[in-house]
């Protein structure tokens, strides 16, 4: 016996209904039946004699006459613009995470005290040749003294067996010569903006 | 219906005007679903009827089937609202799907239905709209999309169920309502 009281008829193929019950014998196939088929020939009999079925069909007929209250949607003028969101992210996004990276390799290298992007201290170029070249000397003497307190052995290296390392060898004054020419070649000339009177100055060095 | 394959003709040899008319034909009934699925939050479904319309414009010009733009339209929009609940990870709620994929049982009715008065009301839909709330999303779904004459088998296609797991749905919803409907007296 079905929940309604009626007793299921004899089960039958329906294949006109295309769906995978057979002919209906207890309200849930009814009521599935009802909501793709109102007009199928067994509901009305059944409806008749089922209120519960009678109740589901009344609901389910009020459910569909309801009114459509959605809020007002966006216009196709704000798709339209999103539409054209994505060129610049697409471009932009890349762009700023490269900039992003040219940026902190540049401020590692000036961070850095051997990076050729380094802005050339004032306090280097301050000190005489004589002085540079008298702390270089001294430098090389370093490993000398290491080897020695270590007893001599025959790793031990000065100055003379080590021609590269030597500061000696090095023309610093030929090099600091070079980096004067460079300057003046390149001819720096930096625009300062001036914030009060709004002109662009030279610095001629 | 007849005129989507015309306006998107039109609109594909270069006439915005045929993609206004497809739009404003649409735009209530898209929304609408939406904002069902959405439980009236409108900037989720904002967001998401603009990707939706926004995918469909990009889609167009490859979209062959034109007399069914309205199902393929609603499965734009389905899709975009799966991936929404699926960023926003919307818990599960009363008569969501089990643990084995099966609809759970229907709501016990009882004998009392539900007074003309209450279906008769000005705010039966505000009611129901309530009501739905508590429901998971694939159950509003089917119900605001047949609200919107869509038929049962598009609504399969859309949701990627089986025909008869979408009239399960929409039964389980009518049961639903009819007893918070019926409380209510």
């Amino acid at each position: 016996m079905n929940k309604c009281g009626k007793l299921p008829p004899a089960a039958q193929q329906t294949p006109e209904t295309g769906l995978a019950f057979v002919r209906p014998d207890k309200c849930e196939d009814i009521q599935l039946l009802l909501l793709m088929h109102p007009d199928a020939p067994e509901i009305a009999g059944h409806l008749a004699e089922c209120p519960e079925c009678a109740e589901f069909a009344k609901l389910e007929a009020a459910l569909r006459k309801l009114e459509d209250k959605a809020p007002a949607s966006p216009s196709l003028a704000s798709v339209m613009l999103r539409r054209r969101r994505p060129a610049w992210l697409r471009l932009g996004v890349p762009l700023g995470a490269a900039a992003a990276f040219v940026g902190a390799v540049a401020l590692l290298g000036l961070e850095m005290p051997h990076s050729r992007i380094a802005p050339k201290s004032a306090a280097v170029q301050a000190v005489p040749s004589d002085d540079m070249t008298e702390l270089a000397a001294w430098s090389v003497t370093l490993p000398t003294a290491t080897a020695d307190t270590s007893g001599g052995s025959e790793d031990s290296k000065t100055s003379a067996e080590l021609p590269a390392m030597a500061w000696d060898n090095v023309d610093i004054e030929s090099i600091e010569t070079e980096v004067e020419q460079l300057d003046t070649a390149c001819n720096w000339n930096i625009p300062v903006f001036n914030p009060v009177n709004t002109e662009r100055k030279e610095v001629v060095q | 219906m007849e005129n989507d394959g015309a306006w998107i003709k039109a609109y594909l040899d270069g006439d915005e005007r045929a993609l206004e008319n497809l739009f404003e034909h649409y735009r209530r009934a898209l929304y609408g679903y939406l904002n069902g699925i959405f439980d009236g939050d409108t900037v989720t479904a904002d967001d998401v009827f603009q990707e939706t319309w926004l995918r469909i414009i990009r889609a167009l010009p490859k979209f062959t089937d034109r007399d069914n733009f309205s199902s393929w339209a609603f499965r734009i929009a389905h899709n975009q609202a799966m991936q929404s609940f699926r960023k926003k990870k919307i818990c599960d709620k009363v008569g969501a799907l089990t643990g084995d994929g099966e609809l759970p049982e229907p709501p016990a009715t009882g004998a009392a239905g539900v007074p003309d008065e209450i279906l008769n009301a000005k705010d039966l839909g505000d009611k129901i709209d309530r009501a739905l709330a508590k429901l998971p999303a694939e159950q509003r779904e089917v119900f605001e999309l047949r609200r919107r004459d869509v038929g049962f088998r598009e609504i399969a296609a859309i949701q990627n169920c089986p025909l008869n797991t979408a009239l399960s749905r929409m039964r389980y919803v009518v049961l639903f309502l009819r007893r918070e409907l019926a409380e209510l007296q």
